[in-house]
């Protein structure tokens, strides 16, 4: 246990989550509370040894895009070290890389472009604390967790559910779905060797470096980290982004 | 120009499906195809919300979801039943084949034998027949059932399972300005200072609602939670005023408001004198009661002082105060949302005109960000059961059939004889199923029910005194059509298969009176059909055997359809998507709407946009313009000029809104020696009503797989019983066992247990009580006394 004055100076116990996931550290540590519980819930067996502080919701507007994440600034940094840098040189992946890449991704998401389930234990109540990693990335015992892939907002655990069997909670009756999801697709090229356009919407993948940056799955990394603009040479696709409508009228664009 | 070239080379450009012109309104023009999947707009089948998503078929089959960035309430975003919503098609258990009882098995037999079995049923005795339904219906279908029922047989014996959801809404907003549903929309989230949720946990029951209020805060804005509570959620997490009151302290809180805003002179003069008169029950109680000074409304709360109201609430006298000093600032613009916390409650229509009425008396209304918005459990619990009016005592159009004009519209709308609409309302949902549980020798005058798209046998408050009786009862006879076995299928004497969201054509209307349309993109699996084609079959059977009802004035078919003047035989399943039924249905149905101004546009507008919110009102250029807020001169062309505010449907008829005066009174049932503890019921976010959907999704299912009962550690220590343990939940009705969760997701104080109602393993209806609002008979789930027992350690232990 580590005792230390949080920033908005109230004494935190910040634990190491043991039990789940071995990777669990602060990131895991989710929902908490910076208020004083209050009369009622001072018992609460929830946050023993699982405490850490959270700014207040009433200073978040105050605190650009900043829910968790200006919390456990000695730590989120010293997890992020364990990244390469944008100038080490990463190679192209290989096909085996790749196709990891993509089954590891699949297996938490019902189908390409569906928001992935949560491969650990979250807290269920307080507010959802997933910036603490997810906001820049981190690695820590050969698990990654990747920075969100869109812009920060509020509410995770509204598109983001569990998806380890739950303790305590057992499943009654078995449950079997013959939905076969779309499989994800390689961007196309014009020609061999030219950049290939994204296979996928670009809204809610704002962040490339989510997916494709150095926190990411080798396999779909990017061979030129040290590039930024990613729009430059990867086309998105207006039909993939819903502009392609025909006869919308919204005058959103139409496709030629 | 380069990226465009890029775009272009990369795609397939869009066909319009089967070539056919969007005129027709019977193909989509928003068909998009990217990558050999075939794009479409459809509103979700889950709550009431009404998001738009964007469904991609491959092959025939539906292979993913995205949130629809055109649509205007939800952005793009979605929740995660949103983006599951494409598994809901393919639980393996899918009810493929009609299937009659015979013993204690169901066997499947072909659905001319089916239609042949209901019709009996019908001319057995057409008076005894009833149909439940629900806000999961289309409103088409609505349309058709309700046709079927009060123009067909004649007989009002037609109820959804809305009535157990927001019957209190109703004749809230009835009682305070004469018409139904919410002036404001969800722009007011977008827009106010304050918002109060009134026993309300958008955050896991409305989370698109809910996001695009808190992602305010992200953005810089300042946005005030104030969350009135049983129990702390995942809502009161993001709340900057967690106010955990009694069960049944509602009504003293809004009392204690007015009582303040009088006492202090904050309430808003002007707009009093101008809008609004004073109204208080009448004994006994009627839904318009009676008319009362502003002297005497003075008086009645002068009891409700912050300190009766902390002894009657549990919220501290200063709260209450807060609550008042904000009401008074005419600077602040507020919004209060509510949904089952209130409606499901013995005085729901009380609270909720107690909701209408601290708006109107502060002046907190009819300008963006300044509602009291009430919030819909289901995709068209407005659209097809408000406005269609699929209860047992209403009309569509806000028509209610003990009036005898309304009845005469409805005769000529629906071109049958004069004196075919009985004039006595049917039985409402409680009643209904009681009777049906009833021998008929000792006044069970209910013979057979057929339910569409709900599963009463888990909803229904005390099955054990509703549902399960009726199953003994040999006259007693129950068929049930639905998507997937149910714990009412399981039961049922007739099952027949339907066609669910994408494999039909719809139309739903959400919360904020936006009346939404989607096509039909893949094959419903096996002889599953669509609902409302099973009702017109029905209906022809009955016509082909000579039975009166089924034929109008001129001895045609009620549901006639012709096409270029010539008769499509849409009873029959290969024929039925030969024209495009709901179209027709809808332009029947869409005249009626005018009365109360709720106006629809043509069926084809619908078909170009996200929806639109009624009413809809066509301008000088032909086109259709919706209205958002209305009784408000700035945005609804309903309103008189110069007026500002007009309530042009007032139940004293001179555009005055009703404030009332309504007291506090005791819960039907509350915790004594033997039932210490507050039982409440109701959702979570992963699963949507009876779960029979949203438990065959493996991401929803994996992510919260059973039922649990939720109770305070201290409680949990004095009964020593340990999280995933399981114990017995009883109530003076029944009982059910279920295992304990300590610090979950929820957190009830001492002496109050949750329990969700979504797994049909874990029925807790069998605990819960059926006692409801003597107006709006909606019964209340929220609070009931319980005891909880330990089991022996070697039964469930973990």
């Amino acid at each position: 246990m580590i005792r230390r004055k949080s920033l908005l100076g109230f004494t935190t116990t910040l634990g190491f989550a043991g039990g789940v996931l071995a990777i669990a550290l602060v990131g895991f540590i989710t929902g908490t509370h910076s208020r004083p519980p209050r009369a009622g819930y001072a018992e609460s067996v929830q946050n023993k040894g699982a405490v850490a502080a959270a700014p207040s919701y009433r200073e978040i507007p105050n605190r650009r895009w900043s829910a968790n994440a200006g919390m456990y600034d000695e730590q989120v940094p010293a997890l992020a070290l364990s990244l390469p840098s944008a100038s080490d040189p990463v190679a192209a992946p290989s096909a085996a890389e790749r196709a990891t890449a993509i089954a590891e991704r699949s297996r938490i998401r019902a189908y390409a472009g569906a928001p992935p389930t949560i491969p650990h234990a979250i807290d269920e109540r307080g507010l959802p604390g997933c910036l603490s990693c997810h906001g820049k990335g981190a690695v820590a015992a050969g698990r990654m967790a990747p920075m969100m892939s869109h812009e920060v907002m509020q509410n995770c655990v509204q598109c983001h559910v569990p998806g380890l069997p739950r303790e305590g909670l057992k499943e009654s009756l078995p449950v079997e779905n013959a939905f076969v999801g779309l499989a994800p697709s390689p961007g196309q090229r014009a020609w061999a060797g030219a950049p290939p356009m994204m296979p996928h919407p670009s809204f809610m993948r704002e962040r490339c470096n989510s997916c494709h940056g150095v926190g990411a799955w080798a396999g779909l990394r990017t061979p030129h980290l040290d590039r930024s603009n990613c729009q430059q040479c990867h086309a998105p696709s207006a039909l993939w982004d819903q502009f392609g409508s025909v006869g919308g009228p919204e005058g959103l664009g139409v496709v030629p | 120009m380069k990226q465009a070239a890029m775009v272009a080379a990369s795609t397939v450009v869009a066909e319009r499906a089967h070539g056919a012109p969007a005129t027709t309104a019977r193909h989509s023009p928003h068909l998009r195809v990217v990558d050999g999947v075939q794009w479409d707009k459809a509103p979700c089948r889950f709550c009431g919300t009404g998001c738009h998503v964007q469904v991609g078929v491959k092959a025939g089959k539906v292979v993913a979801i995205a949130g629809d960035r055109q649509a205007e309430v939800n952005k793009g975003l979605l929740c995660v039943k949103g983006y599951h919503v494409g598994l809901a098609l393919y639980g393996k258990d899918r009810l493929t084949q009609p299937m009659l009882r015979q013993g204690d098995k169901l066997v499947p037999v072909s659905w001319e034998k089916a239609l042949d079995v209901i019709a009996d049923r019908v001319t057995l005795d057409p008076k005894g027949f009833a149909f439940y339904g629900s806000g999961q219906w289309t409103i088409p279908e609505g349309y058709a059932a309700n046709k079927f029922m009060k123009a067909g047989l004649s007989n009002n014996h037609i109820d959804p399972n809305a009535r157990l959801c927001m019957a209190s809404a109703v004749t809230g907003f009835l009682a305070t300005y004469g018409v139904d549903e919410p002036a404001g929309c969800y722009d007011d989230l977008d827009a106010c200072d304050v918002i109060l949720f009134w026993g309300n946990n958008p955050a896991e029951m409305h989370p698109v609602l809910f996001s695009r209020l808190v992602d305010r805060r992200g953005r810089g804005e300042k946005v005030r939670i104030i969350d009135i509570t049983t129990r702390h959620t995942r809502s009161s997490g993001f709340a900057d005023d967690v106010l955990l009151m009694k069960p049944h302290g509602d009504l003293s809180i809004a009392n204690g408001i007015l009582h303040l805003l009088i006492k202090r002179g904050t309430y808003d003069k002007d707009f009093v004198a101008k809008h609004c008169a004073f109204r208080a029950d009448t004994d006994p109680g009627t839904l318009p009661g009676k008319a009362i000074t502003f002297e005497e409304f003075k008086q009645q709360l002068a009891e409700y002082t912050p300190e009766y109201v902390e002894k009657l609430s549990g919220i501290p006298a200063r709260k209450i105060e807060e609550l008042a000093t904000l009401f008074g600032d005419p600077k602040l613009k507020i919004t209060s949302l509510w949904c089952m916390g209130v409606n499901q409650h013995t005085r729901g229509t009380a609270m909720n005109t107690l909701i209408h009425g601290i708006h109107l008396f502060s002046g907190h209304f009819g300008t963006p960000g300044n509602a009291p918005t009430s919030l819909t459990g289901q995709p068209s619990a407005c659209g097809t059961v408000r406005e269609v009016g699929t209860l047992s005592h209403t009309l569509p159009g806000g028509r209610v059939v003990a009036n005898e004009k309304h009845r005469k519209h409805a005769e000529d709308f629906w071109k049958v004889p004069p004196g075919r609409i009985a004039a006595k309302p049917g039985y409402h949902t409680v009643d209904l199923w009681r009777k049906f549980s009833t021998p008929k020798d000792k006044g069970g005058d209910i013979h057979t029910i057929w339910v569409q798209v709900t599963n009463p046998g888990q909803t229904l408050p005390n099955t054990n005194e509703l549902f399960y009786p009726s199953r003994k009862l040999k006259d007693k006879f129950l068929i049930v059509s639905d998507v997937y076995p149910t714990e009412t299928t399981k039961h049922a004497d007739l099952v027949l298969p339907s066609a669910m969201w994408v494999e039909k054509n719809g139309m739903f209307g959400n919360s904020e009176r936006r009346t939404q349309q989607w096509f039909k993109m893949v094959n419903p699996p096996g002889e599953a059909r669509d609902d409302c084609w099973q009702i017109i079959a029905v209906a022809r059977r009955l016509f082909d055997r000579g039975f009166a009802g089924m034929k109008d004035r001129d001895g045609k078919f009620l549901f006639n359809v012709e096409e270029n003047g010539k008769e499509v035989p849409v009873w029959d399943f290969r024929r039925y998507y030969d024209t495009n039924v709901d179209r027709v249905l809808f332009e029947e149905y869409r005249p009626w709407t005018r009365m109360k101004h709720k106006d629809l546009a043509p069926y084809d507008e619908y078909v170009k946009t996200r929806g639109l919110r009624w009413p809809v009102v066509q301008q000088a250029d032909k086109s259709w313009r919706e209205t958002k807020f209305r009784f408000s001169e700035f945005d609804d062309p309903y309103v008189g000029k110069g007026k500002k505010i007009e309530f042009y449907h007032s139940p004293t008829e001179d555009g005055r809104a009703q404030v009332w005066f309504r007291p506090h009174a005791p819960p039907p049932e509350s915790p004594d020696q033997d039932y210490p503890f507050w039982l409440c019921t109701g959702r979570v976010l992963e699963h949507w009503h009876s779960g029979s959907v949203t438990m065959r999704i493996p991401q929803l299912r994996r992510a919260m797989p059973s039922a649990y009962v939720e109770l305070h550690p201290t409680d949990a220590r004095a009964l020593g019983v340990a999280n995933g343990e399981r114990i017995r939940v009883k109530s003076k009705r029944g009982d059910m066992e279920l295992p304990v969760w300590i610090g979950g997701r929820g957190a009830p104080p001492p002496g109050t247990v949750f329990v969700p109602f979504f797994d049909e393993s874990l029925l807790i209806n069998r605990v819960t009580l059926d006692a409801h609002d003597p107006f709006s008979k909606q019964p209340d789930y929220k609070k009931c006394a319980v005891r909880l027992e330990r089991l022996p350690l070697a039964v469930g232990t973990p």
